[in-house]
């Protein structure tokens, strides 16, 4: 299968196979007017197979939401159609308003304009926890 | 800031122009109590250092006994020994985080009176009824634990009986003058330590 070469944009590569749909729909890639092509099960030497996303245009991507989804994530920006930075993800310290808190006694769960940030508290297991009330996110 | 809802101390601290001093929040911390705690542990022992803490009650929703069980975790020779209903255990979290994580030696229990002779320190808390949503749960659970002259009579000498207050029947009155019961004098040193702590906050030396 033949999908373009991308002049100026992004490719998000070395998604695990399986997870594009989902960073698609947390990225609000719907949202865009420019072409999106979502890469499934794609022969990959590390990983057996993989998934991976170009945008035709550049836009922010939020890293951290990347990294925590995904932290073996690659992202590559394009510009003139030459890779002008490669960048490999980790798992971010905080997340906002990626994880929600689902503990009913948390003051996110009453003070609607709070932010939900959670916090990398266990790297190895990958655990955050809201900064507010301590529980783990689900 | 004494509030029903995790973390609502630390949104107001965010915000205020003057320290905020959390006086607990929800079923998460209360750290104002764990100084006061602190003062009584070492008042009544003399040490932080080699001591085997029993905490009896509730201690899933127990704020008191969370931030209490981190603050001594700091210390050597410690051991810890949960004693609860099995629905009232202590978070899984507290248990990797803090306990697992500082090498901290503890047992979990529901009998209480097996391992009584073991313990310097026994830390009494209620079953609140805030706590639950289910007003099934919280009759079912509310007397799982009294403490009675009876099952006192394999403590230690020296065993210092704790209590955050207020009471409502985990504690028999028969105990209050007992010379272990600890916990009117820990009330007084949690008059102390906030008196200390406002004049802090307020650069009062």
């Amino acid at each position: 299968m033949i999908v373009d070469a991308i002049k100026n944009g992004i490719v998000i590569d070395h998604i695990t196979a399986g997870h594009a749909m989902e960073l698609y729909s947390i990225l609000n890639l719907d949202e865009l007017d420019c072409t999106v092509a979502i890469l499934k099960n794609v022969p990959s030497k590390k990983k057996g197979k993989k998934d991976i996303i170009k945008i035709d245009t550049l836009i922010d991507v939020d890293f951290d939401v990347l990294g925590y989804v995904d932290p073996n994530i690659t992202v590559s920006i394009i510009k003139e159609g030459k890779v002008e930075k490669k960048l490999e993800m980790t798992l971010p310290e905080t997340v906002t308003n990626v994880l929600k808190c689902k503990n009913p006694r948390c003051i996110t769960s009453t003070e609607q304009e709070l932010d939900h940030v959670f916090k990398l508290t266990d790297a190895k297991r990958k655990i955050y926890r809201c900064i507010y009330c301590e529980s783990q996110s689900k | 800031m004494r509030h029903p809802k995790e973390g609502a101390p630390l949104v107001a601290s965010k915000k205020a122009s003057v320290p905020i001093i959390n006086a607990g929040d929800g079923g998460h911390n209360h750290p104002t109590q764990t100084l006061t705690d602190l003062l009584t542990i070492h008042r009544e022992k003399g040490r932080f250092n080699d001591l085997t803490i029993g905490f009896c009650g509730d201690l899933k929703f127990g704020r008191t006994v969370h931030s209490l069980i981190e603050a001594m975790s700091r210390y050597k020779n410690i051991k810890v020994v949960l004693i609860s209903p099995v629905e009232l255990k202590l978070p899984s979290y507290i248990k990797h985080d803090v306990l697992k994580a500082n090498n901290i030696e503890y047992i979990q229990t529901t009998n209480l009176e097996e391992v009584m002779p073991t313990l310097d320190i026994l830390y009494m808390t209620r079953v609140q009824r805030e706590r639950f949503f289910n007003e099934d749960d919280y009759v079912r659970l509310k007397d799982s634990y009294i403490l009675t002259p009876q099952k006192l009579l394999t403590a230690k000498e020296d065993l210092c009986i704790m209590h955050p207050l207020p009471r409502v029947n985990e504690i028999s009155t028969a105990i209050d003058d007992d010379k272990r019961a600890c916990y009117f004098k820990q009330v007084l040193n949690g008059k102390f330590i906030r008196m200390a702590l406002i004049l802090k906050l307020l650069g009062v030396e």
